[in-house]
């Protein structure tokens, strides 16, 4: 497999053989996204397949008479038919662009920046995964994925910018079973050490022994709860967005198109807790310095502060398109790395704090069920509490909600604890997925339970 | 342009199979075109080709895969070497010991070869009816936003393995969307041609005239107007009414994520879940009543998910899930039949050359009945009727579920008695479909592209066709 050089080399390689293809008034950005992953599926603590994957593909954006077309192609070592595929596309677009109409956000190729920069890591070699890994789970039923490898992202352009970013990480992402119940944990970064491991995987093994007791069946109605960092992340990420289609719920894009279930509070018309405070912070998940049109992507932006609405999502592209000034986000207009502030609530004073409840260890599938009022519904999900007099009592089945965020994070929010958790991204819906977050738990009223 | 001619020989095959007990090669190559207009002005032509091979290797029982982009003949064999290395190496803690038999032999073709790409007259004449379509949709003042999509995809997969089996299957793909988003000072509301990308299908290009959906954009502005004067919809306990395009997200979570027989084993614990159906359950479970008949059926010919083998080349034939109601079979491909001794289908399938192919739906369909549409609305005393999908979301065993519409018309007295907005239900998968007492003899093809599942997750293409379906007892609410 590929060491992230080679598609450097590669790609520098190209460059100049690609750009000595324009014509006049043309200009071109290649965008390159790459990895070298390697994946093992567990179940029942053994191996059910292990797969890696090299893939590298180049995003060309050929832009003459401010209309822009796009072609995507797969780098491999045959350049002379990556170049002869790239000869055929030009062809055809200068056909074609003379008749395409006016495009809507065109943002004219700009930047001449330089940055080639790799994060440093400690991560043992597949073999290592293959072979001693698994023994320490030898007693579990584990269910779950780990994950190895490099993922980079390059870009260039006409104007001779030149941009690399490479990262080398991990993750564990794996729940353990007991019967039907189950107790999640994880652990991701950059350097990885065999004995945070064992100490993840001994405290998500105690969690589990306390699942063993019967389950309380709640009945639906309003509760108090504590969403543990974990559970409250589910509902963050509904602010996130997801690909070019779904916009985040703050992207000015998604707002003006009228479908943002944020756009009362992007009017002004209603507000948040004023304990609720979020940013984009690009420092935390490995993530490029820079977006897919080759700017520095802001790195800590305060999005919602003390509840209001501080900053929306705007790309250039959006900025142009709707005349505002651009906050160089992404295309997208997606959230990467949403950074939530800590509160005053301390580790001990969870239970007594919430005192008759719910202690929610993780939610699932959470979806929009409403717009208007940003209702979310979604489950309970791996280990979750009925908790009496500030003590846990026994472990819950599952059950649905329906919450609006603007409750949630607004009036029913009592307190965010004074502790965050870190989580590196574990999509890797086509390749694996830059970002990562930072959340605290959060002890919240009035939450509805329905099914 | 066409396909470039394949990478793929027996030579290769009989060269690797020298070192371990089976060696397959994938190689897939997708041309696609996505053009996106949005309120009437160009927003994006984007095309992408994509090549590489999937490399898979049985060794001591154990299967192990590397993808590849790199198709020389260097590239292939060091990914065969990885491959065999991990399967060495990961053979000791194999989770199962299979055998050659889950890889079978397997020789044929599916679908035509075709010569994509794109004539730039075509496509302006393309475009220039999109721009059309959104302003068909543009009925009045109110409308804030339009959206038309079109996506056009030619896949050709290739496959040899020491089987032997030597298939190749090529995939002509059209995906469209219409939408409008209306606007008051309160709200806003949308309407969609089915949900998004609902409209997806088998045929060629060519074959594509967008005249035929300019009588459907002027719907979908009206619709979406209509949207924001309409009352909520009430909350009640009552009978409901689904429109095929709604049918295809009940039939997709709550009858075809539970059969998935990776999921019954318990593979997707960690990720997409897990399901209440237990093995013991097939041939026994009255998954729902006598009228509720299910199959997997990749032999439609425009449905999304047809195919004559799957991705580890077992031929693909028309199979019944649940009959009259009773649980018969899952969706299970050979390595979980072997995993859990129960019959299954032919559904080993992977987004492409960068994933393993898992256990996955194809065409799931729900079987027609006799009534008509007027016939289940006449025996209404008092219900709901739900369009188009637009919130879902259902728990990991795929038992509790809610999901949301974006049209909802009540029903009263056997009559539609006018429009309610943000449509919604809620139920429990065993007891909703037990509750099924009306399927309509008139049937629609949906399908998507966006089913999610796997650690590493994929996205792959499915397809479902199903009649309108009357529900009793089931609790609805509305939004706010």
């Amino acid at each position: 497999m590929s060491h992230p050089s080679g598609s450097k080399a590669l790609f520098k390689k190209l460059i100049p053989l690609v750009l000595a293809k324009l014509e006049s008034q043309e200009a071109a950005r290649l965008q390159l996204s790459g990895e070298t992953s390697d994946f093992i599926r567990f179940n029942h603590g053994r191996i059910r397949h292990s797969h890696s994957t090299d893939q590298v593909q180049i995003k060309l954006i050929w832009q003459k008479s401010r209309r822009e077309l796009q072609f995507t192609f797969t780098l491999n070592q045959d350049l002379k038919q990556i170049l002869q595929l790239i000869e055929d596309f030009l062809t055809q677009s200068r056909l074609l662009v003379s008749a395409l109409p006016e495009q809507q956000g065109f943002v004219a190729i700009t930047g001449n920046l330089q940055e080639e920069r790799q994060t440093p890591s400690q991560i043992p070699p597949l073999e290592y995964f293959l072979t001693e890994f698994p023994k320490t789970i030898a007693q579990d039923d584990l269910a779950g994925l780990v994950t190895r490898g490099f993922q980079y992202e390059g870009l260039a352009n006409h104007l001779g910018e030149f941009l690399w970013f490479e990262a080398e990480t991990f993750f564990i992402d794996y729940s353990l079973y007991e019967g039907r119940s189950a107790s999640k944990g994880g652990i991701s970064g950059a350097v990885f050490s065999e004995s945070t491991w064992l100490q993840n995987l001994q405290q998500t093994r105690q969690n589990l022994e306390f699942l063993k007791k019967p389950r309380k069946k709640i009945t639906p109605g309003a509760y108090r709860v504590y969403l543990a960092p974990a559970a409250l992340y589910e509902l963050i990420e509904k602010l996130k967005g997801w690909g070019l289609e779904y916009p985040s719920p703050l992207s000015l894009k998604k707002f003006k198109q009228g479908s943002s279930p944020f756009s009362d509070l992007i009017k002004g018309h209603r507000s948040l807790s004023e304990k609720f405070t979020l940013y984009e912070n690009s420092s935390l998940g490995f993530v490029p310095s820079f977006n897919s049109l080759g700017e520095k992507v802001p790195e800590n932006l305060p999005l919602i502060h003390k509840g209001q609405l501080k900053n929306m999502l705007v790309s250039t592209n959006s900025a142009h398109a709707y005349e505002v000034n651009s906050l160089n986000i992404d295309v997208a207009e997606n959230i990467l790395s949403p950074d939530v502030a800590p509160g005053s609530l301390c580790f001990n004073d969870i239970l007594p704090k919430l005192e008759q409840g719910l202690y929610l260890s993780n939610l699932h599938y959470v979806n929009f069920s409403d717009l208007k009022t940003a209702r979310v519904t979604g489950m309970t999900r791996y280990a979750c509490y009925w908790v009496e007099n500030g003590q846990i009592q026994s472990p819950i089945e599952d059950m649905r909600f329906d919450v609006s965020l603007y409750d949630v994070w607004g009036d029913n929010l009592l307190e965010l604890t004074d502790f965050t958790i870190p989580f590196l991204s574990t999509d890797t819906y086509s390749h694996r997925n830059w970002g990562g977050a930072r959340v605290p738990g959060a002890l919240v009223q009035n939450f509805q339970f329905t099914l | 342009m066409s396909f470039l001619p394949t990478v793929l020989n027996f030579q290769l095959i009989d060269l690797f199979r020298r070192d371990c007990e089976w060696v397959g090669l994938r190689e897939v190559q997708e041309f696609s075109t996505s053009r996106r207009v949005r309120n009437c002005k160009l927003d994006s032509v984007q095309r992408h080709l994509d090549r590489g091979v999937f490399v898979e290797v049985l060794f001591n029982g154990h299967l192990a895969s590397v993808s590849t982009r790199d198709l020389s003949h260097e590239g292939l064999t060091a990914a065969f070497k990885k491959a065999l290395q991990t399967a060495r190496l990961a053979a000791t803690f194999k989770v199962f010991n299979f055998t050659e038999k889950v890889r079978p032999p397997t020789t044929g073709r599916y679908g035509a070869s075709s010569h994509f790409g794109f004539s730039s007259e075509a496509e302006k004449q393309l475009i220039h009816e999109m721009i059309l379509l959104g302003e068909k949709m543009r009925v009045s003042e109110k409308i804030k936003n339009t959206l038309c999509h079109l996506v056009s995809i030619e896949t050709q997969v290739r496959y040899l393995s020491s089987s032997p089996s030597d298939w190749q299957q090529n995939f002509n793909i059209v995906m469209s969307d219409l939408s409008a988003t209306a606007e008051n000072s309160f709200e806003s509301q949308t309407r969609s041609d089915h949900g998004g990308l609902a409209r997806c299908y088998q045929k060629p290009m060519v074959s594509v005239d967008l005249s035929h959906f300019y009588e459907t954009s002027s719907k979908i502005g009206e619709e979406a107007c209509l949207l924001l004067e309409a009352a909520n919809c009430p909350t009640q306990k009552c009978d409901l009414l689904l429109a095929p395009d709604q049918m295809i997200l009940q039939i997709h979570e709550s009858i075809g994520h539970p059969l998935e027989m990776d999921r019954i084993l318990g593979d997707e614990r960690n990720f997409a879940g897990w399901s209440f159906v237990k093995p013991s359950d097939f041939g026994k479970l009255q998954y729902g009543s006598p009228l509720m008949n299910v199959v997997f059926d990749p032999t439609e010919s425009e449905e999304l998910a047809s195919y004559s083998f799957d991705d580890i080349g077992n031929s693909a034939t028309k199979e019944f899930l649940i009959k009259e109601g009773r649980l018969l079979k899952g969706l299970g491909s050979l390595e979980s039949q072997a995993r859990l001794g129960q019959a299954g289908v032919a559904n080993a399938r992977s987004s492409s050359w960068t994933r393993p192919a898992i256990d996955r739906m194809a065409n799931i369909n729900l079987v027609p009945g006799t009534e008509s549409l007027e016939s289940l609305i006449q025996r209404t005393e008092n219900g709901v009727l739900m369009r188009s999908n637009r919130s879902w979301s259902i728990d990991d065993e795929r038992n509790k579920f809610q999901f949301g519409c974006e049209w909802g018309e009540i029903i009263r007295d056997g009559e539609l008695k006018g429009l309610v907005k943000n449509p919604n239900y809620q139920g429990q998968t065993l007891s909703f479909w037990r509750n099924l007492k009306g399927l309509s003899a008139h049937s629609e093809i949906y399908g998507s592209p966006f089913c999610g599942k796997g650690e590493p997750s994929q996205l792959i293409r499915v397809g479902h066709r199903s009649p309108y379906a009357l529900f009793s007892d089931i609790e609805v609410f509305g939004g706010g």
